[in-house]
């Protein structure tokens, strides 16, 4: 049963665009990689929120978090911010 | 709270609609968030941020920076080990902000390009609080769709109403935006009633009854009495008004029976319910308020036992203003007013009643337009007659 659910690759949308990913356990720093490929800059800090998950429903991810995503649809917004 | 700003500023309103717990005060928005103390425990504090205004709505915020007030006056938020996060803090407190708030710290770190509006700015400061808040407690939450007060102004509930406006039917529930519905007598179907009408924007709501509430009554009354309440032996009308006047303005109590010396206040009526019993006194009703040309609808049931069980019969008559032809005689009125009542046939009299009285006014959608509808007991069965 467990296998089942990990071959489920779900699709997860982040800032706007689909994702599949092999998991349903998605972390922080996968989702950041994800929405920022490249960091805009050096002193970057990501805040990525949640909703529609599994468990927890909805949320905000600390940098050694992970979520339970849902088959489809749940919704990541990363934002990178830098001191100013 | 600045309701109108509110309702014309497309970033507050996501705020509002999306369950964020925040208020406006002078020129300042404060938005409740909470967040991981030294102490490795989840608690409640303020992000306070400058708001900008350009006439009725909000403006491009000013600048990016907002202050903290923690639980306790020089609380830092930290993360989930606790240890303050200084790559957020700018600046440390205390902070006067005026108005008796003192932060204790600031915060500055934007996106590039920076905040558009206020949703942007209040929700991502807001998030970065909340992910080491969550890892100490999963159900730490920023949306808390908290009760927003309103004021007699804007609406006649004491809070915003979030039943109509999440199931988006709005513009339906404006239909029922009535000045005036009377309900007369308050016993079991019309405290019902009154539970219902409740519910909708009618702007106001007079009850008639000179009865006393007994124990009796307890039991066929929505909620339930307490034996204080019931010490005190309260008028009816006082009691449902007491009931109902955490929900809304604008009820009216009557402590009196409804006869030729006060019928003339249900002259100017939008709408009445009849919850009271038969004979003369409702005669004499109905009669003025065909003169008066105000629809109403008449409540009734008639029950009995057979054997060792109950069954009977659940009335509820229409009579518009129309042409339509209130049929039913004082003796059938009789005939369905036996003492026998049971709540929740006091309770699907006064549904039907008000079924009846939203599909007038366009409520429900309605192609039988009945006068009259019988509700069977044994046979689970209802007969409209023309």
């Amino acid at each position: 049963m467990v296998e089942a659910e990990n071959r489920l690759e779900p699709v997860i949308i982040v800032n706007g665009e689909e994702h599949r990913v092999s998991s349903d356990v998605v972390t922080y720093q996968e989702v950041v990689t994800i929405a920022f490929p490249i960091p805009p800059s050096p002193d970057a800090r990501y805040t990525v929120s949640f909703r529609d998950a599994k468990e927890p429903h909805e949320g905000s991810l600390a940098p050694s978090q992970s979520v339970v995503v849902r088959k489809e649809g749940t919704v990541f917004n990363v934002k990178a911010t830098g001191k100013s | 709270m600045s309701r109108p700003l509110v309702s014309r500023s497309p970033d507050l309103k996501q705020l509002e609609d999306e369950g964020y717990d925040f208020a406006i005060t002078a020129n300042q928005l404060l938005l409740r968030v909470p967040y991981a103390t030294s102490g490795r425990v989840v608690a409640g504090g303020l992000l306070v941020s400058e708001l900008t205004t350009a006439g009725d709505r909000t403006a491009a915020p000013g600048n990016h920076v907002v202050h903290f007030i923690g639980n306790d006056a020089d609380d830092l938020p930290c993360d989930e080990s606790g240890r303050s996060l200084d790559w957020l803090i700018n600046q440390r407190g205390p902070i006067d902000l005026g108005g008796g708030l003192i932060a204790s710290c600031s915060f500055s770190h934007k996106p590039n390009p920076t905040y558009a509006n206020y949703y942007e700015k209040m929700t991502t400061y807001a998030d970065m609080l909340l992910a080491p808040a969550q890892v100490l407690d999963r159900d730490a939450r920023v949306r808390t769709f908290p009760p927003i007060p309103t004021d007699e102004a804007e609406s006649v509930f004491r809070y915003l109403d979030s039943a109509s406006s999440r199931s988006k039917i709005g513009a339906v529930s404006m239909k029922l935006r009535l000045p005036k519905v009377v309900i007369v007598g308050t016993g079991g179907t019309g405290s019902y009633i009154l539970d219902a009408v409740a519910k909708t924007e009618v702007a106001e709501i007079h009850l008639y009854d000179g009865d006393v509430l007994l124990t009796h009554n307890a039991f066929r009354a929505p909620g339930a009495a307490s034996i204080d309440e019931l010490s005190k032996a309260p008028k009816k009308v006082d009691y449902f008004k007491s009931k109902i006047d955490p929900l809304r303005r604008g009820v009216f109590a009557h402590a009196s029976y409804v006869d030729s010396s006060n019928i003339d206040e249900l002259r100017d009526a939008s709408f009445v319910f009849l919850a009271l019993d038969g004979g003369p006194a409702k005669s004499f009703i109905v009669a003025k308020l065909r003169e008066f040309s105000v629809p109403f609808v008449d409540t009734g049931m008639g029950i009995y036992q057979v054997k060792d069980s109950v069954a009977g019969i659940v009335r509820t008559t229409f009579g518009g203003t129309e042409g339509s032809d209130w049929s039913v005689s004082d003796e059938e009125l009789d005939e369905y007013d036996q003492n026998i009542q049971i709540v929740e046939l006091n309770m699907l009299n006064a549904a039907l009643a008000v079924i009846r009285w939203k599909k007038a006014f366009g409520f429900y959608n309605d192609l039988e337009k009945e006068s009259s509808s019988l509700y069977t007991i044994d046979g689970n069965h209802i007969v409209n007659e023309a």
